[in-house]
């Protein structure tokens, strides 16, 4: 499977994933069935169950556009448990305990991933 | 009469069960892309080279093309932080296309910037982005929606 490890084929499979969500995307706007598009979906599951998905989303967005230049713990293992520990203890909240976020809820999610992101999950060391 | 109204009732509930299973499709394939994805990054990490997705972005990111930030930013305000009011000041396509636009500049923006951008920068795409995202072109929260939160 050498082809997989060329990074220009990361790239270009990126890109691919990229276009199809789009059209895939597009498609479903455009279809008769309403609530069907991506952004819908996930909308319905973050403002339900799910909300660990928001977390997610700013844990990636730290950890891809930002990072801090010196680990807390040292250990690559170590911050990434405690970034899934995090995002258990958001999904049982949702799941078992029946808390639902509002949007100013989500906003402080992002932001709280973001920052474990940041701190926890950093490419820079 | 009374046949017609069971009809129609028959056909809302039709429709709603076509909608839900187009919904259903939709279900499945986000999660099928995002399980792929994480499987794809395992393997990757695994092996002995310096790619994997992580990387990539990162790399494309810090250099010419951190459009991708800003469009993390919008992504992350449209898909997350919904707005309360049925209430839209400005037409979706309209919005859409003024979003592209601002893509467009950033995208040739980092054309000509020569040297990587710092990492504050990457920060401040981040936040403009969401910010932008959030009011020009927020998902709404339907009233039975805002009642369930």
């Amino acid at each position: 499977m050498n082809y997989l490890e060329d990074g220009v084929i990361v790239e270009e499979i990126l890109l691919w994933i990229a276009g199809v969500l789009i059209f895939f995307d597009i498609y479903l706007y455009l279809n008769k069935a309403k609530g069907d598009t991506i952004s819908h979906i996930l909308k319905t599951w973050v403002y339900g169950k799910f909300f660990f998905i928001t977390y997610f989303w700013g844990v990636l967005a730290g950890h891809f556009f930002l990072g801090s230049y010196d680990s807390f713990f040292g250990n690559a293992t170590w911050n990434f448990l405690i970034i899934l520990e995090i995002a258990l203890i958001l999904f049982t909240f949702g799941m078992f305990f029946k808390i639902k976020l509002k949007p100013e809820g989500q906003v402080i999610l992002l932001l709280i991933g973001l920052s474990v992101g940041h701190f926890f999950w950093s490419l820079n060391y | 009469m009374i046949l017609y109204k069971i009809n129609e009732k028959v056909i809302i509930k039709v429709k709603n069960i076509i909608n839900s299973k187009i919904a259903r499709i939709t279900q499945f394939f986000i999660i099928v892309i995002a399980l792929s994805l994480v499987m794809w990054d395992v393997y990757l990490y695994l092996g002995d080279q310096n790619e994997n997705i992580s990387l990539v972005i990162r790399q494309s990111a810090k250099g010419k093309l951190f459009v991708i930030t800003w469009i993390w930013g919008v992504l992350s305000a449209h898909l997350f932080v919904s707005k309360k009011e049925t209430k839209r000041n400005i037409p979706e396509y309209i919005a859409i296309i003024i979003l592209l636009l601002i893509s467009i500049i950033i995208f040739l923006l980092g054309r000509y910037i020569p040297d990587e951008l710092p990492q504050y920068m990457q920060l401040i795409f981040l936040l403009f982005g969401a910010i932008t995202g959030y009011y020009l072109w927020p998902q709404t929260l339907s009233k039975q929606e805002n009642m369930d939160l």
